[in-house]
């Protein structure tokens, strides 16, 4: 026998612990942060006295996304490789597990200790828990998340309607709560992936981490696609007029235009999200709701610009087409702009219109649907002029992420049930000013480029 | 305004001269793709690109159709920049890239109702034509094509508007063996009827053989031939000499291409036989070989 089949190839220090950072990416940022909070506050005397203290808190928010990310690839890809029947696979995972549950969990719980933290065990197990919610998560096709939020909306109002359940739940010690809840997560994950006997062949059963590792999210034959461009899609007439519409086409997904029924399915998460909180109009539900409206009218405009996301970093999936096919508008730059604009505006209009009443019903503030325009406004602004830059050049892209990271903070954070102060409004108005200059800019920049589709 | 219908530009429409190109240089970061690469190619004329993987034959190709920027010289298409092309040059290209992926939501009737609308030379019945020998079904969804089936759609799709300028970009990697035949005859056929030019590049030696009129090799991010076919195999040799003469050369002799020493000390010349020296055909032991276009490809590309 061939004697490089018989022994395997020793494995090389550190690359287990590279390829768990390479999957993880700029998450890695997230749980760097993660790790020096849990140093920093506690030395600052930030809530080592409660039950559950902010720097651990957030310390497992970093964990969950990290693993989200890291996570999701590395089980896609370690599933490619068994489908590849490539060797060593266990060893490897678990090498891989073993690093993860390292830097995710033991560092820094380690670190919380080391400044004074005494509870090691519960440290450990919220932050296993974080790793393993990021891990189940992305077990779970994308769709799931419509199941269960209204399952946990019913959970909760049958918990309501049980005598004295959650008064049973909150008594409970907190360290068996945790125990429970990483061991009811491990079951998912576990069960997600145990109950997967064939590849998956349609996305509707696809995990969120094989789509990861076959970077098929957002691809142009995934069902937001079929959801704007279904059977019997009109392609549109008389496009030699109606240059505008002809590019929105060859852009493809997010930005076609849609036929009313698919436009109506676009909608239908919203109104099921609205409808749901109006049903369980309860006041802890209405906060948690209204700090979330903003963030879900963003989320809506999202496909055109995750669309030309898509066709930039993957030029195969069409970049050349509004390049070289004639009839065309002749400025694409402002072409291209317009149309961003235009989608994101009649994608998120109905969604403010909705929420907006939505936030009435459930008892917002005088002004809430005010500031819920204005920053709504201002984020597509700013998210319409960073598309833009992003076309081009890694500073364009990063100011696009940094983008993604502060907008969902800033927008929950202003989005308050109560009363909105003054200075709310004008600090938006600002945003909105300075999002308005960026895109003009951004059009500028682009405009001085010889067209916007160029693949380097 | 209808686009369709604007004037052209300042550019006057040069079909004798489809595609040319001038100096391109391209790097990403420090790796250098392109080096100073000069081409023309005459209206008529098939020219097969060849070289090896990550030669740099897609890059060159965007830079040719302005798809992708150079950092210094031009692509010119029909006499304008291909960074600036019109529609009246936009609907004379066509080009098929390496793995179509366009309009994957469509079915291809859509597809083509959409794309008739815009090249006003869409040739329906030629389409439909293609879409039967080819075994297309009109109402399939792109999306669920197989690789070898999206490239005959895409060639389809590029043949349809009888370009006068076809730029193909490893057209036949998916397809089988009879399909490929298929398709070098349409180009072959494509470029008789209508005088088009056709540009593929390809490392399917014997596909380039069938069809091409012209030869590029591209190697290291510069162009080290272009010729026609036939010249190529006439003129260039190989010239393989003894150890005991090689050191007695001159570091480059005229028409050299390719100098070569092998493990026996055997000295291998690769060099254009209408410049051949006439004292070098003198040396004693000397072999001279007349190469196929693969083994020329590979001695240079090696």
């Amino acid at each position: 026998m061939n004697a490089t089949l018989q022994t395997a190839p020793a494995a090389r220090p550190w690359t287990t612990l590279r390829t768990v950072l390479a999957s993880a990416s700029w998450t890695n940022l997230l749980l760097g942060l993660g790790w020096l909070l849990a140093l920093a506050l506690p030395l600052l005397g930030s809530g080592l006295t409660k039950a559950f203290p902010l720097h651990l808190a957030l310390c497992a928010c970093t964990v969950l996304f990290w693993a989200m990310l890291g996570g999701g690839r590395l089980i896609g890809t370690t599933l490619l490789a068994s489908r590849l029947r490539l060797p060593n696979i266990a060893q490897q995972a678990s090498r891989q597990v073993a690093v993860a549950l390292l830097l995710g969990v033991m560092v820094p719980t380690g670190l919380m200790a080391a400044v004074g933290d005494t509870h090691v065990a519960l440290n450990l197990l919220v932050l296993l828990n974080a790793l393993l919610l990021g891990l189940a998560w992305v077990s779970m096709p994308p769709w799931i998340v419509w199941v269960l939020l209204p399952l946990g909306y019913a959970l909760d109002w049958l918990l309501d309607r049980t005598d004295n359940a959650w008064g049973t739940i909150s008594n409970a010690p907190l360290l068996s709560l945790t125990a429970t809840a990483t061991l009811l997560l491990l079951a998912v994950a576990v069960f997600c992936w145990g109950m997967r006997k064939q590849p998956a062949s349609t996305q509707w059963t696809t995990s969120i981490a094989q789509l990861l590792s076959q970077d098929r999210l957002s691809r142009n034959d995934d069902t937001s696609a079929q959801a704007l461009f279904g059977e019997g899609t009109p392609v549109g007439h008389e496009l030699r007029r109606h240059t505008d519409q002809a590019l929105s086409i060859a852009l493809g997904p997010g930005f076609g235009r849609p036929t009313a029924r698919s436009w109506l399915r676009g909608q239908l998460p919203i109104l099921g999200v609205a409808i749901l909180w109006l049903l369980m109009n309860k006041q802890d539900v209405a906060s948690t709701a209204l700090l979330f409206i903003p963030l879900l009218v963003v989320v809506v405009a999202f496909p055109p610009m995750m669309r030309l996301h898509t066709l930039v970093r993957r030029p195969a999936q069409g970049l050349h087409e509004p390049a070289l096919l004639p009839g065309l508008p002749r400025r694409p730059a402002k072409a291209l702009a317009n149309q961003l604009g235009r989608q994101m505006l009649l994608r998120a209009a109905p969604a403010v219109l909705v929420l907006a009443a939505t936030a009435a019903l459930l008892g917002a503030g005088s002004n809430y649907a005010l500031v819920l325009l204005w920053s709504c406004t201002s984020a597509l602004l700013w998210l319409h002029a960073t598309s833009l830059f992003a076309l081009q050049g890694r500073l364009g892209r990063a100011l696009q992420i940094a983008l993604m990271v502060v907008l969902p903070v800033a927008l929950v954070a202003t989005a308050l049930p109560r009363p909105a102060p003054d200075w709310l409004l004008s600090a938006w108005s600002i945003a909105m000013l300075g999002g308005a200059l960026a895109s003009a800019l951004a059009l500028r920049w682009l405009g001085r480029r010889p067209h916007p589709w160029l693949q380097n | 305004m209808n686009a369709l219908t604007q004037p052209t530009g300042a550019h006057a429409l040069d079909l004798s001269m489809p595609l040319q190109a001038r100096a391109l240089q391209l790097r990403y970061g420090k790796h250098e793709v392109l080096r100073d690469v000069s081409l023309q190619l005459p209206r008529g004329q098939v020219l097969g690109l060849i070289g090896r993987n990550g030669a740099g034959k897609s890059t060159l190709i965007g830079c040719l159709l302005g798809l992708l920027q150079p950092q210094s010289g031009q692509a010119m298409v029909m006499g304008a920049p291909a960074l600036d092309m019109d529609d009246a040059r936009k609907m004379r290209v066509a080009y098929v890239p390496q793995q179509p992926q366009s309009f994957a939501w469509m079915k291809i009737e859509q597809l083509f109702a959409y794309l008739g609308q815009l090249y006003p030379s869409w040739d329906r019945s030629y389409a439909d034509t293609l879409l039967k020998r080819w075994e297309l079904d009109p109402g399939r969804s792109i999306a669920k094509l197989s690789p070898g089936q999206a490239q005959r759609l895409a060639l389809i799709r590029a043949l349809a508007p009888r370009p006068a300028l076809l730029v193909l970009d490893e057209p036949a990697s998916a397809l089988d063996p009879i399909a490929r035949r298929e398709l070098m005859r349409d180009i072959i056929e494509q470029a008789i009827d209508n005088e088009a030019t056709v540009l593929f590049s390809s490392h399917i030696i014997s596909d380039l053989e069938r069809v091409a009129s012209h030869v590029a090799l591209l190697h290291r991010g510069g162009i080290m031939l272009n010729q026609p076919l036939d010249e190529l195999k006439e003129r260039i040799v190989r010239l393989l000499l003894p150890a005991v003469v090689a050191e007695s050369l001159p570091p480059c002799l005229p028409g050299e291409l390719l100098r070569r020493q092998l493990n026996d000390g055997t000295l291998s010349l690769l060099i254009d036989k209408q410049n051949l020296p006439g004292e070098l055909l003198l040396i004693d032991g000397l072999r001279v070989d007349h190469m196929g276009l693969e083994d020329l490809f590979i001695e240079i590309a090696e």
